[in-house]
């Protein structure tokens, strides 16, 4: 696996510009009044997205085909793939604190609290998530396809969030009551209430898609 | 090494349909003409492509049972594939470093400054040469025993070949083996021990390089010696503008016995054309 996280950090900073670009914009935020955490979340848009473009370079002139017969098995690069785009986004999240603490220094209504740890936290889940339902869908569809594949799932989950909304609302349940209830539970206990069924949900969705993404690989003819 | 047994692989207008062995200290030649089911025959090997039936061997196991360490021990060129030409060799050497034990990376970078190869420069931005001559380098630069080479030579000048078929005949020894494929024949004449042929999926013919230049010819025919002649050692025929043009297995039978007519050494070339134009006897 080594060498494989290797290749893609190598293709990851074939982009370094990019990348560049976005410290350089939260630079920019750390200095001026409006908050960092907007800046902090392209920082790990970005390198959570690399390793879809690490499968891009991959599929361009049949390289993946050629990656196989290297000493690494399907199973391998499946998993490679997620833990590269976990130390991908773990970088995101140590840069979007530095650049936090940054800005605590800088400013004096600075960002750096224990709220925006927890915010960048929640960001790296929320690509995290994002991620792991992305990498078999690029591994099954490819770059352009897979971009098209992911906007059609994110209009089905608008649609079903919307038909459940008009649902809840035909069957006159207090949806405001049910928030503010768990609101204040949420307060009571500093978020912790939230910890174990986000921890869940992460688990589940990243052990599916994994599986997901394997079968999809082990199926795959060059 | 690799042992391949009655492997079949349809597609809509093809059929793969193929057996053949890869013995250790020999090279071994698969030949055919763009389309034959060359690169098929490669990919099913590797386990690229799942055949629909059949068995494929390498070092005596199944490919998808081979361990990562017997994986090193192999050795790829693929004619359309490699590492992404967004790669400058320099990025390529650690990534060989962590994947093989083997790997000696001084070794491979005073080869890269023998052919005179830049270590700077995007794969992409390389000559056709200077590819294939990285992905050589790659496929030998960790003592693979077994190496499986397609179209190594593809689309290279004369010269170019020749330090690349040099380079592989230094890497030979006994306990290694080489399975190389080529469309151009004459690369695979002087440089194989054993050479299979293949034409529209099927292997038509399986000697020993010597046999095949020893044994088979070509026999240039007038009307009158084509309706004379003994015929049950003429394997194909093609109608010519002076006559008919046989291939033969028996050479020497017709060089005793009709020392009269025109006679050619047998090239894997003069196969492969009697086999596409020819009609078979």
């Amino acid at each position: 696996m080594k060498g494989l996280l290797i290749k893609d950090m190598r293709l990851t900073m074939k982009n370094y510009r990019m990348l560049i670009m976005f410290l350089c914009l939260a630079a920019f935020f750390v200095f001026s009044s409006t908050g960092v955490e907007f800046a902090i979340a392209y920082i790990m848009m970005f390198l959570g997205m690399s390793v879809m473009t690490t499968i891009s370079f991959d599929e361009v002139d049949h390289s993946n085909a050629f990656l196989m017969t290297l000493p690494v098995t399907r199973k391998i690069y499946v998993r490679e793939k997620y833990v590269f785009a976990g130390v991908c986004l773990l970088i995101g999240l140590v840069i979007g604190d530095v650049f936090g603490l940054l800005a605590q220094f800088i400013r004096p209504s600075g960002d750096f609290s224990l709220e925006f740890m927890i915010g960048s936290l929640a960001t790296f889940i929320i690509y995290w998530n994002l991620v792991a339902i992305m990498i078999p869908i690029q591994l099954k569809f490819g770059g352009d396809n897979g971009r098209l594949v992911t906007i059609a799932i994110a209009a089905v989950l608008a649609a079903a969030i919307i038909g459940s909304m008009k649902l809840v609302e035909l069957l006159s349940i207090d949806t405001q009551g049910i928030v503010n209830q768990l609101m204040i539970k949420v307060k009571e206990t500093n978020g912790m209430i939230l910890i174990i069924p986000i921890a869940i949900i992460t688990i589940i969705v990243t052990a599916s898609t994994m599986a997901i993404a394997l079968k999809i690989m082990k199926k795959k003819q060059f | 090494m690799i042992e391949i047994r009655d492997v079949r692989k349809s597609y809509k207008s093809f059929e793969l349909n193929c057996s053949m062995n890869v013995l250790p200290g020999c090279i071994t030649g698969l030949v055919g003409a763009n389309g034959a089911g060359k690169s098929t025959t490669f990919k099913s090997i590797l386990g690229l492509l799942a055949p629909d039936s059949g068995e494929i061997r390498i070092f005596g196991k199944d490919i998808s049972e081979l361990t990562i360490a017997e994986k090193e021990k192999l050795g790829v060129v693929m004619t359309d594939s490699g590492f992404s030409e967004y790669m400058t060799v320099k990025d390529i050497v650690p990534i060989l470093n962590a994947m093989y034990h083997a790997f000696d990376k001084n070794k491979f970078l005073e080869e890269c400054e023998r052919f005179q190869i830049p270590l700077n420069k995007k794969l992409k931005e390389f000559s056709t040469g200077m590819r294939a001559k990285v992905k050589i380098l790659v496929a030998i630069s960790h003592e693979a025993n077994l190496l499986i080479l397609d179209e190594p030579t593809a689309g290279l000048d004369v010269i170019a070949r020749d330090e690349l078929l040099e380079l592989l005949r230094d890497y030979m020894n006994n306990e290694r083996a080489i399975l190389i494929s080529s469309h151009i024949s004459s690369d695979l004449e002087g440089f194989c021990d054993d050479i299979y042929i293949i034409h529209g999926g099927k292997i038509v013919l399986h000697e020993a390089t010597d046999a095949l230049t020893d044994e088979y010819g070509i026999l240039k025919l007038d009307e009158k010696q084509y309706a004379t002649i003994e015929r049950k050692h003429l394997l194909y025929m093609k109608k010519e503008a002076y006559g008919y043009c046989c291939l033969t297995k028996e050479k020497q039978f017709y060089a005793e016995n009709y020392p009269d007519i025109v006679m050619e050494k047998g090239s894997i070339d003069d196969v492969l054309i009697m086999m596409e134009r020819g009609e078979r006897l």
